[in-house]
């Protein structure tokens, strides 16, 4: 294209190309070249909510009974397919930030789906935070850890939060934002940061009514 | 061929790498602890995980996920040369202002002129205007219409209220439009959110110049928020190269505001404004604007002789201006004259954006400026009223679409007043501009500059579109143009387009054309300069004799027939960061210039000038404790086929910080430039190559405390770097300096 336009000598020529360029580009099909929906889009939005979700954990609180002894790690688990690149993106924050729930190390896990009922009083014993991505939104509502007291839990998608969970991470708008269930933290035992509550360009806060 | 061979072991090195990638399988029903795997990321999705928890949660919110290319979009597919500063790029440096920084950023060559100036130039490639680049604080355009340069200093924002200084190298023209032809440098400064509390900065110099600024930030409502600030910087007088002294000491005090308020979600109103004053001297040396008509040959071979050796000539307004008897250059005496220079100006900006259910993020923002000033030295005194409206928008189309669109209407209104100084103020036989023709013979008294009857409202009108496509994940394809009907530059389209192809994890290549346009000056276009008078003697028997004879004027005119400049941009780039510690980025770039403007008598001309340059930048971390950056560029540009000589060649800049303690940080910068030729109708002056080394220390016990002490240009005590030319004789001193910066919030 460019030794295209370096043949121009007439700017006059030059403009009706970069007409027909532009007209022609702008009706290029969105679905042309093989592309496909995941990939780096979706990549780019895992990292903003894996930056949000290191972001949450500092202005959560735990009470101290909830959590294991002080030079215990705790777990965080990653659940939903596709969880184990969110989990990587999540761990690099937590190793390079040094991040850690009220002193404790975490250690980052992941999970294809939410257990079943039966079995998911010992798959999550360990975990503080339970981070569901959007493939376990239709299932949320089976997960009995929405009672669990000290496991903040999260999800992908204003579904959460409206069901019981502490936070959504929702994006809307090109942007991503955070949903906060009030009833969601107390109901687990968790205090949410006012500081957090106040910066309203980036929380919204749930009210069963609205 | 060795940095051929260095690209080839790069690329290579990163498909290497690029094939390892993480493939385990998940046991159903079962956590699996994930373990640090260092190729389960690639080195550009680490940084760009630091850059956005490095936002903090309200900036993070407000940046898109899908940004326009070229403009927002995320740092390494970025198909543009883009260098970011940041706060601490300041205070771990050792700047006082913000515009000093610009030295550590490779292809700007800063420069100062006397204590209050300093100049940044970018990329040259044409003439001898100071400044043919973009500048903005805020998406406001801080670029002089009526001499074409930036007054950085005045357009300076505390330490605490910035946010960043982006810097696109390269013309950004189907954005950012007109004088966007160099490159672009945009500060941006904080909302009032992220300043919430109290803070002070204090700086001083070991010459006494001092600059304190004060920043107060609180709650307006539940949704708002509001901040204060104020600047006061004393200028100590600084010494011109020959010794004498500058006379540039003064003052700058500026004011400013800031009101955010999110109305709901998704709609946020500011309002901010600053006002300033400034008010320093400035010396115009006299010593060679006025001659002896030596057609004779009475006092030697040279046609013109300076007066200065003729003290009986010197008219009876001049002793008074004189200077101590020291000579300058060697052989003559310095007359001169300094007059004030007051500077008076003040903003307001209002902004409401949003974004739509669709994903349409809009804004539309209006500012309102006055600016005042009088440049006392040369009796010129303009005011400028401008109005500027602003609507952009852009919105992602589907999963490969980004489009970029807006509109903008500019209306300026200029008084201009030129007064005949002191010592300017005699009797002369005016000549018809650019000639020796005498156009009366009736004895007048003439400015300096004249701006005469010449026009002075403009409007402009703008529009630009652009489209972003993804062809695939790694190639990127971003297209548009920026129109623009403006009483300044005529009608024009300013094309570009830009490509950036991801080659594998680690590396991506970009290129890309822009057209793009600057505006001449309107000292360049519409104001004559009488920039000597000779003396013509009457009686050839007695050509010494002061009673007999006149002075004559000489003088160029503005030339209102200049057309536009116009730039023909290509650039091609490439950037790698093979580990996460260290990334490397090379830009080249070729720029076909036509109509490009050089100031000097007889009369502004238009030249064609050709420039190829490039800059090679690095940014690595070899421990933890320690991090380098720096870079080097060079340029050549040719004007008519000759080489230019008023821009160095090569720069270099080297920045190095050790971490001592976790408290303490050692810091060191060497800043290189070829030489160059400070260009000047009457007397060009050579500027040596110069290393520059500044050594200091900042101490951050804690979040709300910052000392840092630095010696800067520790490797000579004093060098020159620039001046007003055509104006000026001689530049000022740059000298070895000591300084202290304490931050303090509350």
């Amino acid at each position: 294209m460019l030794s295209l336009i370096t043949k121009f000598k007439d700017f006059a020529k030059a403009m009706r190309f970069a007409s027909f360029a532009m007209v022609t580009f702008c009706i290029c099909p969105n679905s042309s070249f093989g592309k496909t929906d995941s990939s780096e889009n979706a990549r780019t939005e895992s990292r903003f909510k894996a930056a949000y979700l290191a972001h949450l954990l500092h202005y959560s609180t735990w009470a101290e009974e909830d959590l294991p002894s002080a030079d215990s790690t705790v777990g965080l688990a990653v659940v939903g397919e596709g969880s184990q690149h969110f989990a990587q993106v999540l761990l690099f924050l937590i190793d390079e930030l040094k991040i850690t729930i009220q002193g404790r190390k975490v250690k980052v896990f992941s999970l294809a789906r939410i257990p079943d009922a039966d079995e998911e009083k010992e798959v999550f014993k360990d975990c503080a935070v339970v981070y569901f991505l959007q493939s376990e939104e239709d299932r949320w509502s089976e997960c009995t850890l929405c009672n669990k007291k000290g496991v903040l839990a999260i999800g992908e998608g204003a579904r959460f939060a409206r069901n019981g969970a502490c936070v959504s991470i929702v994006r809307s708008r090109n942007r991503v934002k955070l949903l906060v269930n009030r009833e969601g933290y107390s109901s687990r035992n968790l205090k949410v940061s006012s500081r957090l509550l106040r910066l309203r360009s980036a929380v919204e806060i749930y009210k069963k009514d609205g | 061929m060795v940095l051929l061979a260095f690209l080839l072991a790069v690329l290579s090195f990163g498909q290497t790498l690029g094939g390892a990638e993480a493939n385990g399988t998940l046991p159903k029903l079962s956590l699996v602890p994930i373990e640090s795997n260092e190729d389960a990321l690639t080195p550009f999705e680490k940084t760009e995980l630091r850059r956005l928890f490095g936002l903090g949660l309200r900036d993070l919110a407000r940046r898109p996920v899908r940004g326009v290319l070229g403009y927002e979009q995320e740092y390494w597919r970025n198909p543009a040369s883009v260098h970011v500063l940041r706060p601490d790029d300041i205070s771990l440096n050792g700047h006082l202002l913000t515009v000093e920084a610009l030295r550590g950023v490779p292809g700007m060559h800063v420069t100062r002129g006397t204590g209050y100036d300093d100049f940044a130039i970018m990329r040259n490639f044409s003439g001898s205007s100071t400044e043919k680049f973009l500048a903005m604080v805020d998406g406001r355009e801080v670029l002089q219409i009526m001499g074409g340069t930036v007054n950085a200093t005045a357009e300076g924002v505390p330490l605490e209220i910035l946010d960043r200084v982006e810097i696109i190298r390269g013309p950004g023209a189907s954005i950012w439009g007109t004088n966007a032809v160099s490159g672009v440098y945009n500060i941006v400064t904080k909302s009032a959110a992220a300043t919430q509390g109290d803070s002070v900065r204090l700086v001083i110099r070991d010459d006494g110049t001092f600059l304190g600024d004060y920043v107060h930030g609180g709650q307006a409502g539940e949704d708002g928020s509001y901040r204060v600030w104020f600047r006061d910087q004393e200028y100590a007088e600084g010494t011109l190269n020959s010794g004498l002294p500058a006379k540039d000491d003064g003052y700058f005090r500026k004011a400013g505001f800031r009101y955010d308020k999110t109305f709901s979600n998704n709609l946020d109103f500011t309002f901010s404004g600053a006002f300033g004053e400034r008010r320093v001297h400035h010396v115009l040396d006299l010593s060679q604007r006025l001659y002896y008509n030596n057609a004779a040959g009475t006092l030697g071979a040279s046609p013109l002789v300076p007066i200065a050796n003729l003290p009986l000539h010197i008219p009876s307004t001049w002793p008074v201006s004189r200077a101590p008897e020291l000579s300058v250059p060697a052989g003559f005496t310095r007359y001169e004259y300094w007059g004030e220079m007051p500077h008076d100006a003040g903003h307001l900006r209002a902004k409401i954006s949003g974004v739509t259910d669709s994903d349409l993020e809009w804004s539309l923002a209006g500012y309102v400026e006055q600016y005042k000033t009088f440049l006392g030295h040369v009796g010129h005194r303009w005011k400028r009223d401008e109005y500027d409206i602003d609507f952009r928008a852009n919105k992602p189309l589907g999963d490969s679409h980004h489009l970029a669109f807006g509109l903008a209407v500019r209306h300026m209104d200029f008084e201009v007043e030129d007064v005949v100084t002191p010592p300017w103020n005699f009797p002369i036989i005016d000549t018809i501009s650019g000639t020796s023709i005498p156009s009366s013979m009736v004895p007048a008294s003439v400015p300096i500059l004249n701006y005469g009857e010449n026009p002075t409202n403009f409007d402009r009108f703008s529009a630009f579109f652009q489209d972003s496509y993804e062809f695939s994940d790694g190639l990127m394809l971003s297209a548009g143009a920026k129109l623009e009907e403006s009483d300044l530059a005529g009608s024009g389209v300013q094309p570009g387009a830009r490509l950036s192809w991801a080659l594998n994890d680690y590396n991506v290549l970009w290129s890309a054309y822009s057209r793009a346009y600057r505006t001449p000056s309107l000292v360049e276009r519409y104001t004559q300069v009488s920039y000597a008078r000779i003396w013509v003697p009457t009686d050839p028997a007695d050509p010494l004799n002061p009673a007999k004879g006149f002075w004559m004027n000489q003088s160029f005119p503005g030339n209102s027939s200049l057309e536009k400049e116009e730039t023909d941009a290509f650039e091609v780039g490439w950037r790698s960061q093979p580990w996460i510690d260290f990334t490397v980025e090379l830009s080249l770039y070729h720029y076909n210039t036509s109509n490009a403007i050089f100031s000097g008598p007889p009369i502004y001309e238009a030249h064609d000038v050709k420039t190829s340059g490039g800059e090679l930048i690095f940014d690595y971390r070899p421990f933890r404790y320690w991090t380098l950056k720096g870079g080097t560029s060079r340029s050549i540009s040719k004007k008519e086929g000759i080489e230019t000589d008023n821009f160095p060649k090569t720069l270099a800049n080297l920045s190095s910080h050790i971490r001592l303690r976790d408290d303490l940080t050692f810091a060191q910068n060497f800043y290189y430039a070829a030489s160059r030729t400070i260009p000047s109708a009457y007397n060009p002056i050579f500027i040596p190559a110069h290393l520059r080394m500044d050594l200091g220390f900042v101490w951050r016990p804690d979040e709300s405390l910052e000392v840092g002490f630095f010696g800067r240009d520790l490797l000579d005590p004093h060098h020159s770097e620039n001046m007003y030319q055509d104006l000026e004789l001689e530049p000022a001193r740059v000298e070895r300096s000591f300084l202290l910066s304490i931050t303090k919030r509350f």
